[in-house]
């Protein structure tokens, strides 16, 4: 577990919920993304995120150390995932489906989602992809190379060959850059 | 420590080094606005890596930590427990 997972499990253990808050900060988009995956993206991956993370609040003093939260997290996230399928009967009503064969189900299930709301899940990843376009090349390789392919600054780093610290500065100004221009959506609905 | 977004992006990527993590992570704890920038940039990179994002991420976690700072379940800390085995609760 990284290091600032483990202060922040264990502060929230003792009953310091703005270090899980700093938790649900961290991990929402990636839970809600999991969550997208397996049930389309639905009203209800709004839901399932947040009663993914309640799941884990309650459940936090079970928490082994010995793997890492977000691997902890996610198993939470797709059982909540699972349990909305079967309960709605778009899985197998088999409790012992696995998460493999939700995967399988889950490309099917997005014929079930309102045309609305894959408009604007479409817009938005439209407006993402002009938005990473527009960044200078400089940015959009080092955010790209962090970010798709899952490279360590340090292997950044060394393929550019330029100092970890303007790798660092580079990928920053480019999630700056792009969250600019995604603002509209990072915002309240009104 | 002072505001240094350039920092809570790189914390996100859990490239910190280790001599500067815990002071990040306080501050982290003590600071809207950080908090708030590390909501957006984390939002971001979700929708980088897994090409989806959720609408207004802010107010999706203030709704969690709304039911957590009102939950009746919330978790017994370690103490708490030791204490609840000694009285052989
Ligand atoms: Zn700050």
């Amino acid at each position: 577990m990284g290091d600032s997972d483990h202060i922040l499990v264990d502060r929230a253990v003792k009953g310091d919920q703005k270090a899980f808050e700093v938790l649900v900060r961290q991990y929402q988009g990636k839970v809600a993304a999991v969550i997208a995956r397996l049930i389309g993206d639905s009203d209800r991956v709004r839901d399932l995120t947040q009663e993914t993370f309640i799941k884990a609040y309650r459940a936090l003093h079970s928490f082994r150390g010995d793997a890492a939260f977000y691997t902890w997290l996610y198993r939470i996230a797709t059982n909540t995932a699972k349990n909305h399928l079967i309960a709605s009967h778009r899985a197998p009503l088999d409790n012992d489906v696995e998460m493999d064969d939700v995967d399988q189900v889950a490309p099917q299930l997005r014929d079930n989602d309102t045309p609305e709301k894959i408009v604007l899940q479409d817009e938005l990843l439209k407006n993402f992809e002009l938005a990473l376009a527009a960044l200078p090349e400089s940015m959009k390789t080092v955010i790209v190379l962090r970010d798709v392919h899952g490279h360590s600054y340090e292997e950044i780093a060394r393929l550019l060959q330029c100092p970890i610290g303007t790798v660092r500065s580079r990928i920053y100004r480019a999630r700056q850059e792009i969250a600019n221009r995604l603002k509209h959506y990072l915002r309240p609905v009104s | 420590m002072s505001c240094n977004p350039e920092l809570v992006s790189a914390f996100l990527d859990n490239e910190l080094d280790s001599v500067i993590v815990g002071a990040v992570t306080e501050h982290l704890l003590s600071c809207d606005d950080c908090v708030q920038t590390m909501t957006r940039l984390a939002a971001v990179k979700a929708v980088m890596s897994d090409k989806f994002m959720v609408h207004d991420p802010e107010g999706l976690t203030l709704s969690v930590m709304n039911v957590v700072t009102n939950d009746r379940t919330a978790p017994p800390s370690n103490g708490m427990m030791s204490f609840l085995k000694k009285l052989g609760i």
